[in-house]
């Protein structure tokens, strides 16, 4: 699934990410490539941008964005 | 010798280069670009030979592929001026993102430090990194620091500058290619950096404990809870800075420089000075100065209130609440934070776009920010608040701000015409909320008291001196008997029949203010106060205030535009169409009011 569908508090892994222009160069700078975990702590009061835990911080991107992220659900411990 | 300081934004980067320098120099700027560039020597408490050190405060960046322009820049300047070594700052909380941040400066063949900010919080939240091993690991000088307190800095100070005497660069694990590389080589060697972290902080770091999100960011995420939130944030600020508190605050320094100015006038009576010199003194130099500087602390109460909320992290998750509804008007979150600082000031608000990662937002909101009507405008609302709606003082310059906001929204449609294409994406860092450093705030504080006093002493100064000279005097030198004698008047003739039709065109100090007002917007209360003028009708005061709320923004203003917008048609053209704007709102607030009687 796309990063974008993330519901709260859902716990996924990073599989790919499309695209090779600036934006796609950047998540990838800041830490998103595979097979890292994320974390959807909360969205914005008007469901957009997603607010995600990744690699102990705390990073704010749009749904349009996180739609470019391919991830798989982690199993629930 | 020459040492760059680098690191993540937010990372205590410029806390650690304030402590290390004591006051931030501005010197100018970097080759080729207009970006202010901060650079100071180091205190001698550091090291005994301090004042050969220089040391160059970079933007904080995540990674030295440019995506913003100060990203380009602080990249540029190493590769372009090799300095002696590099201190990278790097937050502990998160170590991985500036590791890889790391990993690129070691590739770049200079000598570098790593100053570990934050070990306490990381401590306090459950987490270890063992510094030792990290510098075995990366083969580099690691060494834990509180920017903050200056606990460790001595240390990291020895560590750098024997680096730099050294002059041996580390070893790069993985390279960093200075030719532009395909998205799949950026890829690779991304992949490479991450692995090489992971595998590092896997044998170094003991991860701290994830916590539930905070009641504020709970807040600020519900979909209902957080409009009144960020409501009530905003509203206020603006009550504290121009409502109770800080009305109180600027009539007991109004009562100061009341004493103050019977003092002089006493001083001056004793020494039988000439009333013509009396009257430029004390009606010229001293009410036009002392007309502004009441308000200085109001105006220092609204930056302190700015200064806090991007301190904490709060600045941060409003740019994200309001994103969706700013993308309608073809900006993007991040552009908030630049209309916020126009709240204080529109120079430094025009100057904040360069954090926005493309040329089309840049200008956009370079262009919409001077319709935030800034705080040198503030006296001018509390001035005519208390003449017209006493019991109701603070609303106007909350009206006044809904104003500037329309405007905004209204001005929006037009420019996307203009500027066509997309909302930058919106990529942003939510800092952990953190309490902002009483040394930084005071440190702002003190910066800002000392702009508005040398503004006040000195374009405030020479264009009260000058009108008063227009108002007493007559075109032919003699002294004016009254207004209508006066050179102000025979100059503001040529512009009232401009101003006819907002209902203050036949009042040249009014003309007058508005004109000393492009200086400086503190002008313009002075000039009022300097030129004595008089009282006007409601409906005419009305549309004075709508006027001056959203007219042309100061030429210190109009210029760094000129500069972010990279050509002087385009500053034009958003200058004269906001006139334009200003204009049509303060005739339709006359009629109004007029018609409502």
């Amino acid at each position: 699934m796309r990063l974008s569908a993330l519901k709260h508090g859902q716990r996924v892994r990073i599989i790919s990410i499309e695209g090779s222009d600036a934006l796609s160069l950047r998540l990838m700078d800041l830490g998103l490539l595979p097979p890292t975990q994320i974390r959807m702590v909360f969205c914005a009061p008007l469901g957009d941008p997603l607010v995600v835990s990744v690699r102990g911080y705390t990073l704010s991107l749009r749904r349009e964005e996180a739609a470019r992220i391919f991830v798989s659900v982690e199993e629930q411990p | 010798m020459n040492i760059a300081l680098c690191g993540n934004q937010n990372a205590g980067k410029t806390t650690l280069f304030n402590l290390l320098t004591g006051a931030a120099e501005r010197t100018g700027n970097y080759p080729g670009v207009t970006v202010a560039q901060r650079a100071g020597t180091l205190l001698p408490v550091w090291d005994k030979n301090a004042a050969s050190v220089h040391l160059v405060d970079l933007p904080g960046v995540y990674s030295l592929t440019p995506y913003s322009q100060e990203e380009a820049i602080a990249r540029n300047y190493i590769i372009n001026t090799q300095p002696d070594a590099i201190i990278q700052i790097i937050d502990v909380t998160c170590p991985s993102r500036g590791l890889y941040l790391t990993l690129e400066l070691m590739a770049l063949g200079r000598p570098l430090v790593l100053a570990l900010n934050m070990t306490e919080a990381l401590e306090r939240a459950g987490g270890a990194l063992d510094y030792a091993a990290l510098q075995v690991w990366l083969g580099v000088p690691c060494l834990p620091i509180n920017a903050r307190s200056g606990h460790g800095v001595k240390k990291l100070i020895c560590a750098v500058l024997q680096a730099a005497h050294s002059g041996i660069a580390p070893h790069a694990p993985v390279p960093f290619p200075l030719h532009p590389i395909s998205s799949a080589e950026h890829r690779m060697l991304a992949q490479k950096r991450y692995d090489l972290i992971d595998r590092c902080l896997a044998a170094c770091l003991k991860a701290p404990v994830q916590v539930p999100p905070p009641l504020m960011d709970r807040l600020l995420s519900h979909p209902l809870l957080a409009w009144p939130t960020l409501g009530m944030m905003l509203s206020s600020i603006l009550f504290i800075a121009f409502g109770a508190p800080g009305q109180m605050l600027t009539r007991l320094f109004e009562g100061c420089i009341g004493r103050a100015d019977a003092q002089i006038a006493a001083l001056l009576t004793r020494f039988h000075t000439t009333p013509w010199l009396m009257d430029l003194l004390l009606n010229g130099a001293m009410a036009g100065i002392g007309a502004v500087i009441s308000f200085l602390p109001a105006i220092l109460l609204l930056f302190l209130l700015i200064a806090l909320m991007e301190d904490s992290g709060l600045m941060a998750r409003i740019a994200m609440v309001l994103d969706a509804p700013m993308r309608r008007l073809g900006l993007s979150g991040r552009s908030f934070l630049p209309l916020m600082t126009g709240c204080g000031c529109t120079v430094p608000a025009v100057l904040a776009v360069r954090t926005l990662p493309d040329e089309r937002s840049r200008r956009f909101t370079a262009m919409l920010a001077p319709y935030i009507p800034c705080g040198a405008k503030a006296p001018i609302y509390l001035f005519f608040a208390a003449q017209i709606v006493p019991q109701y003082r603070s609303m106007l310059p909350v009206l006044l701000y809904l104003l500037g906001i329309a405007a905004l929204i209204g001005v929006s449609y037009p420019l996307r015409r203009l500027l066509p294409g997309q909302p930058a994406p919106f990529l942003m860092e939510l800092p952990a909320y953190r309490l902002p450093s009483l040394r930084g705030l005071s440190r702002a504080m003190r910066d800002k008291t000392r702009d508005f006093l040398s503004r006040a002493f000195s374009i405030v100064f020479l264009s009260s001196m000058l009108l008063w000279a227009m108002r007493a005097f007559t075109p032919r030198l003699s002294f004016a008997a009254d207004v209508r004698s006066s050179l102000l008047y025979a100059c503001s003739v040529l512009f009232s029949p401009l101003f006819q039709p907002l209902g203050f065109g036949s009042h040249p100090e009014y003309i007058a203010a508005l004109l000393a007002g492009l200086f400086a917007k503190e002008n313009i209360l002075s000039a009022l106060s300097v030129t004595a003028a008089p009282t006007l009708p409601l409906p005419a005061t009305l549309s004075f205030i709508t006027f001056t709320a959203l007219y042309a923004p100061c030429i210190a203003a109009c210029a760094v535009m000129r500069q972010e917008l990279n050509s002087r048609g385009r500053m034009l053209l958003s200058v004269v169409s906001q006139t334009g704007i200003a204009w049509l709102a303060a005739l339709i607030v006359y009629r109004l009011t007029l018609l409502l009687g």
